[in-house]
């Protein structure tokens, strides 16, 4: 299983090697090259899925699942890179590896033509070899490289468009606001390794359970961890990248969405979710609560379409987030899983809209698509029904429900508000769709244009449509087998709740769903747009607060961007007239001293240095000889100086 | 092996700057870089021939002794001695330097104005450099580290860029300003020891302590001759406030005295530190730690924010290097085995990363004729393998995993964090505000649109053969000790772990006795 895992992992960066180094020169610009390694990857994560799934992964420790090798060492500790296979790296493993696969097959249509295509693929190979390198890593230093190389693949990426300035603001946003939240990694790096003085995940729950990492150490580390991942899963307040990062290809927004980037600051807190303490998991629980209302709200006034989804996925995150901080840590696992498939149908499915609509993203210019796109349309209403949490049929009404169940167990507040948010989910998700498929064409121009997508589009769609159906049924017993081994370690910890599941909370669940629903279809579908408009206008206050974003933008811009330069202006001048301005000074009075008292120098020199200098003559003369006139003046200076510390040494 | 390999190490430079002046004056400019890269190249094999008698020799050393070692009277009415050896931590700063120079030397390939003049000084700075790391005689250590600041004088001076007096000369004074101050604690040392050889007095200083005994207050001596050590080292590294020569120096210096400036000489710094100015006054670097600990945050906070404000490419390079020497020592500081062997990595791959930024600049430099970083625009359009080469040197610089720069940081955090727990919080914003001026430069340079300008490709070519040989060896080192740190760590693990061991034992029991 562990040469698996290493196929699993180099297949694509072998991939991403020569598709940098020769893909220009390639066929079709080694689009199948990359598409081969990325294939591998996902056979051989189906086999590790089959195999873990079959029980062949018997504890934690089974040296079948486990490998480290050393890396680096320091006095007596060790630092090793390691792998390490479960249940929860094996669902990882087979949603990245689909979801990356699914996605290099639709960008080989959506790309075609684009004078990089080739670097797009190689990037791509890049961004899937870096999340399985997170997935795979056995402790917590290694996962933080896969995150990192995270990090710079988005970067590439959402700046793929770089020779425009906005995907380049967009992609150095979105690294930076990440960059913040990784100093929280690095604290929880500091103080886990300066109390256990490992990185390893088995031994840092060790220390968590026996109380090797006292109480306090857990929270302060756990909350940075959080921090980490509030960073890369766009939580309230460093959410602000994400709908920015819209600026990249759609492929990369359905990845990034999916399957690699906002997954895995879910996947860091679910991994390391035993060194949470009560206290930072009321955090945790709190800003996904925040965060998963917030950016519904925003989500309502948006028009544009990935900006939508972009701030569904913010809200979708902040439930998983709720679920983990209310110990449902199966749900919050489970939802990631779900969503990650109903969520890249949609970002595909928008990307299909995008590429029939000649790269119209504005909503309000399209309409009545259902017709001309029936197979996108189909599998994108699945899709909203999916998020919405129809159900019984979708995936996500189970994984929505079970979290929902999880709050409403352990804060009842933190429930209500969640369960607000899903219902604006439902609502404006069918707004979105409403506004792109149904009702008139709006701009006939678009309209007209508008095509099908090619096969290679449309079949990813097909897949992850059955998927986010099927995702809820526990097929094979994968939730249990996979998720409940990994959890009973957990639990060992102290960590994770148990609850029956509850009938009522499924009703308001199934309610809230179809409030939101029906409430959409009412506005969006059979209103007139007068009586809309009549509708919104005590509200437009509010409107224009949510389709500003609430205005973070502008303040992290007023108090976080402006003064950091300023700061940063005011020290270079301080730098350049105050520190330096001194050492001039200095210079200037040292010089002026010198000729001032020309005479005297030269005969107290020259008496202290035949009197007491003589080592330094040997050496210091022989420098001095070879000076021009200026230096030697300071030379003699230096030996000056010299002397007067050696007198001194004397007397005293 | 060869006795003499040491001698011959520092005397193939010499003798390749001799030979220099010798070449007749019409084939100058052709045959002095010819002589210049072969003598170069000589004594990057001496070095590797170092590197292996000392991995052959070392099995059968004592802790704290040296490999390869020459030990020969020389003005004996001072005890002064030619006394010459390596341990790990040498082998690997030669090896930094040797590797170093070669690709500067390429970089000299275009200097035109008296070039037998150039590649002389090149070469005798080589041989200074290459010197200091083989000195165990304190005499011949200061000689060394005189016999370098000569020619970088003049190299800036001669061939620098418009203000190249007042950066030369403001780099000469603030060296022999520290010079001094190491002279002073050389010569009171030797008033009171009567020896110069550094085994010796590392030896004193972890038995009885120096100047014990030999004067009254010998805890103040020490105190004061430590920080004479440590202000002469601290302004090579630089460490704030002791930086102002570093920008000057840099923006005025030519491409390849840059590189060197910034690979070899600011690490003749930390080896000081780590040579002398720690082993010799353990007790005194302790009771300063926190003095060192918040000069060395300043240096990384203050100089990352400091370098965002630039607009000038090479002073924003060099204001970072301001930033990441501040984690030598502040690695150094914690004395931990993470934090000493993270600081000397660090040494090691700003040794590499930044020659390689400094070349990437020149090579801009040399096509645009100015460095403004708003005036530039798109280049990785109009010059592909210039923009890869410039992103991969920026995030190695930025400290991405994978790349060498990564390791440093990392380790010198988890290092420093042990016994500085809150400081190595503020240590930390550096991360951020690196990324941001990096990026931000990287944005405004090489990506968006490239203006009319740069687009023509007879003034704008990309990389020549030339320039790829000397940025592409810089770039994989980078990436190789990003990978497998263990290669490069285990040259000079063991040693260093040795002195920084002695260094916290005495120093810890001196400090806490008060």
């Amino acid at each position: 299983m562990l040469n698996l895992a290493l196929v699993i992992v180099l297949a694509p960066f072998v991939g991403f090697l020569l598709q940098s180094a020769f893909g220009r020169r390639l066929p079709r610009q080694g689009d199948w090259l990359t598409i081969l390694g990325i294939g591998a990857s996902f056979a051989a994560a189906v086999i590790v899925f089959g195999r873990v799934l079959g029980g062949e992964v018997l504890d934690a420790a089974d040296p079948a699942a486990n490998a480290r090798w050393e890396w680096m060492r320091f006095g007596e500790v060790v630092w090793n890179v390691g792998i390490k296979i479960d249940g929860l790296t094996a669902v990882m493993l087979f949603v990245v590896t689909l979801v990356a696969f699914l996605v290099h097959v639709f960008s080989s249509a959506y790309m075609h033509g684009d004078p990089k295509y080739w670097k797009f693929f190689a990037w791509l190979q890049m961004f899937s070899t870096s999340m399985l390198i997170l997935v795979l890593a056995d402790n917590l230093l290694v996962l933080f490289i896969g995150w990192e190389l995270v990090g710079l693949c988005s970067y590439k990426l959402i700046g793929f468009w770089s020779e425009r300035q906005d995907p380049c603001n967009a992609a150095r946003k979105a690294f930076i606001t990440t960059r913040i939240g990784d100093l929280g990694m690095v604290v929880a790096l500091m103080l886990i390794y300066s109390q256990t003085k490992s990185f390893a995940f088995e031994d840092m729950f060790r220390a968590a359970s026996t109380g090797g990492l006292d109480q306090q150490v857990r929270t302060w580390a756990s909350l940075g961890l959080f921090m980490a991942a509030m960073g890369k899963s766009a939580q309230f307040p460093l959410h602000v990248w994400l709908p920015d990062a819209m600026e990249g290809p759609t492929p990369v927004s359905a990845l990034i969405h999916a399957a690699t980037m906002v997954a895995a600051g879910v996947y860091l807190v679910g991994r390391t979710f035993p060194l949470f303490t009560d206290a930072s998991l009321l955090v945790v629980a709190s800003v996904g609560a925040v965060t998963a209302v917030m950016a519904g709200l925003i989500a309502l006034a948006q028009n544009d379409i990935k900006k939508v989804l972009a701030y569904s996925t913010v809200s979708q995150l902040g439930f998983m987030f709720l679920g983990l901080g209310c110990k449902a840590w199966h749900a919050a696992l489970f939802h990631l899983t779900t969503h990650a498939f109903f969520k890249a149908l949609m970002f595909l499915g928008s990307g299909s809209v995008i590429h029939a609509c000649h790269h119209e993203q504005d909503m309000r210019k399209m309409g009545g698509l259902w017709r001309k796109l029936p197979i996108t349309g189909t599998t994108f209403f699945i899709g909203v029904l999916a998020i919405a949490g129809f159900p019984f049929v979708t995936s996500g009404f189970f994984s929505k429900d079970a979290i929902l169940a999880g709050a409403w167990h352990a804060h009842p507040a933190l429930f209500w508000i969640g369960l607000g948010a899903a219902v604006l989910t439902a609502f404006y998700m069918f707004r979105l769709f409403a506004m792109t498929f149904l009702g008139k064409p709006k701009d006939e121009h678009v309209f007209e244009h508008a095509h099908e997508s090619p096969f290679a589009m449309t079949l990813p769609l097909l897949v992850l449509c059955a998927l986010s159906v099927a995702a809820g049924w526990d097929l094979f017993h994968w939730h249990s087998k996979l998720l409940d081994p990994v959890a009973a370690g957990a639990t060992a910890a102290g960590s994770i709740g148990h609850h029956e599941h509850s009938q009522f909370v499924m009703y308001l669940a199934i309610t809230a769903g179809c409030v939101g629903l029906g409430a959409g279809l009412i506005v969006f579908r059979a209103m007139a747009p007068e009586r809309l408009a009549a509708l919104k206008r005590p509200f437009g206050g509010l409107e224009r607060a949510f389709a500003r974003k609430f205005g973070f933008d502008e303040l992290y811009r007023e108090v976080i961007l402006r003064p950091a330069y300023v700061l940063a202006n005011v020290l270079a001048w301080t730098d350049r007239e105050g520190v330096d301005g001194a050492v001039n000074g200095i210079g200037r009075t040292a010089a002026s001293a010198a000729r001032g008292s020309g005479t005297i120098d030269r005969v107290v020199v020259d008496g202290a240095v035949r009197g007491t200098g003589a080592v330094i003559l040997a050496g210091g003369d022989g420098v001095a000889r070879t000076q021009s006139g200026r230096i030697r003046t300071y030379v003699a200076f230096g030996i000056a100086a010299v002397a007067l510390i050696l007198i001194l040494g004397r007397i005293f | 092996m060869g006795s003499n390999l040491l001698s011959l190490t520092f005397l193939l430079p010499l003798a390749g700057s001799v030979l220099v002046l010798l070449v007749p004056k019409e084939s100058a400019g052709r045959a002095c870089r010819w002589v210049n890269l072969l003598a170069t190249l000589a004594t990057f094999v001496a070095t590797l021939a170092v590197w292996s008698g000392w991995n052959a020799a070392k099995a059968k050393l004592l802790p704290g002794q040296y490999a390869l070692t020459e030990d020969v009277e020389w003005i004996a009415a001072f005890g002064i001695r030619y006394h010459l050896g390596v341990d790990g931590v040498s082998v690997a700063l030669l090896l930094l330097t040797s590797f170093v120079s070669i690709g500067a030397s390429m970089a000299s390939w275009n200097v035109e104005k008296s070039a037998k003049g150039y590649h002389s000084m090149f070469l005798l700075l080589l041989a200074g450099m290459v010197g200091v790391f083989m000195a165990l005689d304190l005499f011949l250590f200061y000689l060394f580290w005189e016999i370098m600041l000569l020619p970088m004088y003049f190299l800036i001076g001669i061939w620098g860029g418009p203000r190249r007096q007042y950066a030369s000369i403001k780099f000469f004074l603030y060296t022999l300003a520290g010079s001094v101050l190491m002279l002073a604690g050389i010569v009171l040392i030797w008033i009171h020891h009567r020896t110069f050889q550094i085994p010796e007095i590392v030896q004193i200083a972890q038995s009885t302590g120096l100047f014990e005994g030999k004067v009254d207050g010998a805890a103040t001596y020490r105190l004061l001759c430590f920080i004479g050590f440590f202000v002469a080292f601290a302004i090579k590294v630089p460490l704030f406030p002791f930086h102002t020569w570093l920008p000057d120096a840099h923006v005025e210096a030519p491409t390849p005295i840059s590189m060197i400036l910034a690979g070899v000489l600011l690490k003749m710094g930390g080896y000081g530190l780590i040579r002398m100015a720690y082993p010799f006054f353990p007790a005194a670097a302790v009771t300063l730690q926190y003095w060192i600990v918040g000069l060395s945050l300043a240096s990384i906070v203050y100089g990352a924010l400091v370098a965002m404000a630039q607009t000038d490419f090479k002073k924003l390079v060099a204001y970072s290097s301001v930033s990441h020497m501040g984690f030598v020592t502040l690695g150094l500081a914690s004395l931990t085995p993470e934090g000493s062997n993270g600081a000397m990595y660090m040494m090691l791959a700003h040794g590499t990363i930044s020659p390689m930024l400094f070349m990437l600049v020149g090579v801009i430099y040399e096509r645009a004729h100015h460095r403004d970083i708003d005036r530039f625009g798109g280049l990785a359009w109009a010059m592909p393998r210039y923009g890869v080469l410039a992103a991969f040197g920026i995030f190695a610089s930025l400290g991405l995993p994978g790349l060498s720069g990564f390791i440093a940081e990392i380790t010198v955090f988890l290092g420093s964090f042990d016994r500085f727990p809150r400081l190595t919080l503020i240590a930390t914003l550096g991360m951020v505000v690196t990324a941001a001026y990096y990026l931000i430069t990287l944005q405004k340079v090489y990506l968006g649109d490239t203006p009319a300008v740069y687009q023509d490709k007879a003034h704008y070519p990309d990389v020549s053969p030339r320039e790829l040989w000397i940025l592409l060896p810089l770039a994989a080192v980078t990436l190789l000790m990003g990978v497998l740190p263990g290669l490069a760590m285990e040259i000079y693990r063991v040693d260093l772990e040795g002195i920084v061991k002695g260094v916290k034992e005495v120093g810890d029991a001196i400090a806490k006795v008060k």
